[in-house]
């Protein structure tokens, strides 16, 4: 019984954790078709500018979170301009781009603070206890800022005009061209929206757990997983997808190897990719 | 191809002499210089060859699949259990891994025919990565992360007699990649590429010929899976994930797409290459980087359009008129 | 496919190689006679890196200390240590590079690494040249270091004398712990080195109940795990058998945090106070790893000095991994009882000798019945636990001999 109850626990919050995680490649490739494949090395810098803005600068760190999120967000809208928008649709350059961008950060961190084990301090303390359930405060505080953020994407995404532009591109860019839509402009604020949402979750995750320069390598398989479980055009799919695959996480290693459980979930994404493409919720793309 | 001669008399023995100074070097290299240690990247650059080149040719068909290092992979695993469990002789278990990769290739090709671009390229890539979980889940048939050890070498240690094998080896693959891509199907191929609506309408059968380019790309790359774990005598799933995949899109990309040398060129220089860039230590990583971005936003056309980029902004320029752009795809 | 491309293409290719025909011949040795040169397979790149650039610099610092004293004295001559490094990447292909890069190019037979699942990759390049070779960490993967590699020395640390430390101290200071429950990762260790774990475990009157908990190499996320663990409710402790300080700290974590605190063993090194920077201080009532501590006064004078030497250079907190040093100290013990410089000759040496001199102290040389060949020198262990909010060591353990 009490493994049933851990499980569940288990299943949301690490559901939440991937969901925070994925928000931010979600928003580049779900809205705007870029598979934002540095996605895991940005997530990971964004957690190390956090510890550094708090170790060295000793800022509180929910405004070193911030801080982080404006920086790596900066760092987004550079990368929309000069690596993807020259190569929209182009998809081996894009992926040979964004490889060359995670290989330049993980070897940066790597030299300046690879050998050292660190983690920031953790972001809400103690452990709540109720009945069978034991939960820390910190996890909690994981899934409050995951379910909050998501929760301010779909808003984002579904009533602001900017969201709703993202929409009209992700659904015919030539067409959103010519309804006057500055599309260059909503591209940087989507990479600058996606970035910051990586770097928060970096800081987050950075506490809960710690921090490593490869860190984002392993998170990048299951960010991709999410997106396209997901669909194209839909953020709120997002919310099933990590549902589901926290489940699968959570629940299969129970039963079988580890190697397993992620062959089987890889094997459900290729599945589905044959019979529904565009996801549970997207629609058909014109990529 | 190579036998036709230039139409000036200039020229009439030129290429021939270089072609042919270029076969008597690589020929006699292991007798010029005796390190074995530049026999065994030599040897890695050939299989790479073969897989490089079969990529490329699965792309004529306008599908670029993002799982060729995993059918490596999985020619590889075949021949090395083939060969430590059933104590399967090299030349039985490369041809397994090559048909087995074959296969699988025209199995899940089958249905990925009709994925969209992004798609398709997404779907490969979640294959590849699926293939390489499914290794490390074989416990201990495939040895899982400690790797598969204990595989048949061909020659023991003898880093001459690989290197003949796999010259002679990539030669025929070569020809035979080259003669499929300038036969009858490879024009068609071309076709579908081109414009698969009209190539319908003149009788192509798009979704057999798309297949049918996946099962031969496959079968090669299984091939030098299969070699390469002959040669090596252990193997690791990491060898064979997106990394390798991604290795080989580079081979491709810097070499050029649109030509049959070019593959072999980028793989030449790219595998060559951090080899001698070890002296940076700590700072290689950055070399390789340093070559993506070479590859994306310097040779939309690859290394092969160098010399008629430089030719074209060398004649431009004698005749006075602003450089012409060569328009990448 | 345009002629003139092909052409020049070709005229290309050829200077390559032809370059390579005058580049490809073999470094020629050092101008001075009296260095010996010893090469280093580790990842300087990778993943694996956190781990082997701390090791390479430990190793340097003993080379260095090596060399102030002399350097290593053989027949009258004395050679000065020069270690040459080969890049491994953290890829097994990378290992099968730098093995053919310092075996062939470099001319070089006496090799410290690599480490762990990696060393079969080496082994297949260095055994047919009777390269003689010292493992830096064994997690006792086949073909790692056995009876099938011969000319292979486990000399700097593994999971079988991390697990027969972890053991002993566990039945010395925890009496009412009669049954474990094991968690490790999947490197492909488990299938060989539980059984391994079990018998030791099974000396020290420990028997392991429920099944191993076994976890991907690369997990993030431990909950899955912990609550396997808590589910298997037998066991009055946790041992887990090797593994990274990556997977200890959000393992205790999670245990403590769902209200597990039974004794956790930690047979691996990893330093409490990384595991307190990840668990907690809260968490760390009863756990202890097998692992250094600067300035422990009951440490050997050797390993001392390096240490310091090391923290001197790359601060208080810097990984001390420390089996590299030990190869490099192993070796040099082995040559200068040999008197020789010939691979074969080293091993047979080693292999006639009991003891040995370590950084930690004497060793046993031993390990027959239990992996198949008399390479294993039992350096002495160091636990460590968290004592008065810092990491303390809780004393040596001297191995004696392993069968």
């Amino acid at each position: 019984m009490e493994l049933i109850v851990a499980t569940v626990t288990n299943l949301l919050i690490l559901s939440s954790m991937y969901i925070l995680v994925a928000l931010g490649f979600a928003f580049l490739f779900n809205m705007l078709g870029i598979p934002n494949f540095a996605h895991g090395a940005i997530y990971m810098l964004g957690g190390y500018i956090g510890l550094a803005l708090i170790s060295a600068a000793g800022i509180n760190q929910w405004a070193a979170l911030i801080i982080a999120a404006v920086v790596m967000g900066a760092f987004g809208v550079f990368l929309e301009r000069f690596c993807f928008r020259p190569f929209v649709g182009d998809f081996n350059r894009i992926i040979m781009v964004c490889v060359a961008v995670i290989v330049i950060l993980q070897t940066s961190v790597n030299i300046i603070v690879g050998t050292q084990i660190v983690s920031l301090p953790p972001f809400a303390e103690g452990v709540l206890s109720i009945g069978l359930v034991s939960v820390s405060y910190e996890r909690i505080a994981t899934f409050a800022v995951g379910a909050f953020l998501l929760g301010m994407v779909i808003w984002f995404v579904n009533r602001t005009k900017w969201g709703q532009q993202m929409q009209a591109i992700s659904q015919d860019i030539e067409g959103a061209f010519l309804q006057g839509i500055k599309v260059h402009r909503i591209s940087a604020l989507a990479s600058f929206i996606g970035c910051a949402l990586a770097a928060i979750a970096g800081c987050m995750i950075g506490a809960y757990l710690s921090l490593g320069p490869f860190m984002g390598d392993f998170m990048l398989v299951k960010v991709l997983i999410l997106a396209i479980l997901s669909g194209v055009g839909s953020i709120s799919g997002i919310f099933i997808a990590g549902l589901v695959l926290g489940a699968l996480d959570s629940i299969l290693p129970l039963f079988i190897s580890g190697a397993a459980s992620d062959a089987v979930a890889v094997g459900i994404v290729v599945v589905l990719l044959l019979i529904r493409p565009q996801g549970f919720f997207g629609h058909e793309a014109e990529m | 191809m190579i036998k036709q001669l230039s139409i000036t008399d200039k020229r009439k023995w030129l290429k021939p002499s270089i072609l042919a100074g270029l076969v008597v070097i690589i020929a006699l290299l292991p007798v010029i210089q005796g390190s074995p240690y530049i026999l065994h990247i030599l040897i890695l650059t050939f299989i790479y060859i073969i897989a490089a080149v079969s990529l490329r040719t699965i792309t004529i068909s306008g599908q670029f699949p993002l799982a060729h290092g995993a059918f490596m992979g999985i020619g590889a695993y075949i021949a090395g259990m083939a060969s430590k469990w059933l104590g399967w002789p090299p030349w039985l278990t490369m041809p397994l891994g090559g048909l087995v990769a074959m296969g699988i290739g025209m199995l899940i090709g089958y249905p990925f025919a009709r994925l969209r671009a992004l798609y398709y390229a997404m779907g490969s890539l979640f294959f590849g990565i699926g293939v390489t979980y499914i290794i490390y889940a074989g416990g201990i048939w495939t040895g899982g992360y400690a790797g598969l050890i204990g595989i048949q070498s061909m020659f023991g240690s003898s880093k001459v007699a690989y290197y003949y094998f796999f010259l002679g080896l990539t030669v025929v693959c070569l020809l035979a990649l080259y003669r499929f891509e300038f036969s009858r199907i490879g024009i068609n191929l071309k076709a579908i590429a081109q414009s698969h609506l009209v190539a319908s309408s003149v009788g192509i059968n798009e979704g057999w010929y798309r297949i049918l380019v996946v099962g031969v790309g496959c079968f090669f790359a299984g091939l030098a899976g299969a070699g390469y774990a002959h040669y090596n005598t252990v193997l690791s799933p990491a060898s064979f994930g997106f990394m390798a995949t991604l290795w080989l899109v580079m081979y491709v990309l810097l070499g050029g797409i649109e030509s049959f040398a070019g593959p072999i060129i980028g793989t030449t220089i790219l595998v060559l290459l951090p080899e001698f860039a070890r002296d940076l230590k700590v700072y290689s990583p950055y070399l390789s980087a340093f070559l993506l971005l070479i590859v994306v936003f310097l040779m939309p056309q690859g290394l092969v359009s160098l010399p008629k980029m430089v030719m074209l902004w060398y004649s431009e320029r004698k005749k006075g008129k602003k450089v012409a752009h060569v328009s990448g795809n | 496919m345009k002629r003139k491309s092909l052409l020049i293409c070709s005229i290309g290719l050829v200077i390559i190689l032809a370059a390579l025909s005058v580049i490809g011949c073999p470094a020629t040795p050092p101008a001075e006679a009296k260095t010996l040169r010893i090469g280093m397979i580790l990842g300087i790149t990778g993943f694996f890196s956190v781990r082997e650039v701390p090791d390479l610099n430990q190793a340097q610092a003993c080379a260095d200390m090596i060399n102030e004293q002399g350097g290593i004295t053989v027949n009258g001559e004395k050679y000065m240590v020069e270690l040459v490094v080969a890049d491994t990447k953290s890829t097994f292909d990378g290992v099968t590079a730098a093995a053919n890069k310092l075996v062939y190019d470099e001319g070089i037979d006496l090799i410290i690494g690599p480490t762990a699942f990696f060393a079969p990759a080496a082994a297949s390049v260095c055994d047919p040249e009777q390269v003689l070779r010292l493992n830096t960490w064994v997690v006792h993967t086949p073909g790692e270091m056995d009876a099938s590699t011969p000319y292979s020395f486990m000399a700097g640390n593994g999971s079988l004398l991390t697990t027969s430390a972890a053991a002993k101290y566990l039945s010395a200071n925890y009496p009412d712990v009669k049954t474990v429950s094991i968690v490790t990762p999947d490197d492909g260790a488990p299938p060989y080195v539980i059984p391994i774990a079990t018998e030791i475990l099974a000396a020290e009157g420990i028997s392991v109940v429920g099944d191993p908990v076994i976890y991907p190499n690369e997990t993030q996320d431990f909950s899955a795990f912990v609550a396997k663990l808590n589910a298997i409710e037998e066991a009055d402790a946790i041992f887990m058998q090797n593994g990274l300080v990556f997977h200890m700290g959000p393992l205790v974590k999670g245990l403590r945090e769902s209200g597990n605190n039974k004794p956790f063993a930690g047979s691996l090194p990893a330093r409490i106070s990384q595991v307190m920077t990840i668990a907690g201080a809260d968490a760390m009532k009863d756990v202890f790893s097998i692992a250094l501590t600067p300035g422990d006064p009951d440490m050997a004078p050797v390993a001392s000095e390096i240490i310091s030497r090391v923290t001197a250079e790359y601060g208080a907190d810097y990984q001390l991994e420390m089996t590299a040093p030990n190869c490099l100290w192993v070796l040099k013990e082995a040559i200068e009882a040999a008197q020789s410089l010939d691979p074969m000759t080293i091993k047979a040496q080693l292999e006639s000798m009991d003891e040995i001199e370590t950084i930690w102290g004497t060793a046993k040389i031993c390990g027959e019945q239990t992996l198949g060949i008399k390479h294993v020198v039992a350096s002495p262990q160091a636990v460590q636990i968290f004592k008065d909010g810092v990491e303390t060591s809780a004393g040596w353990i001297d191995l004696g001999f392993i069968p």
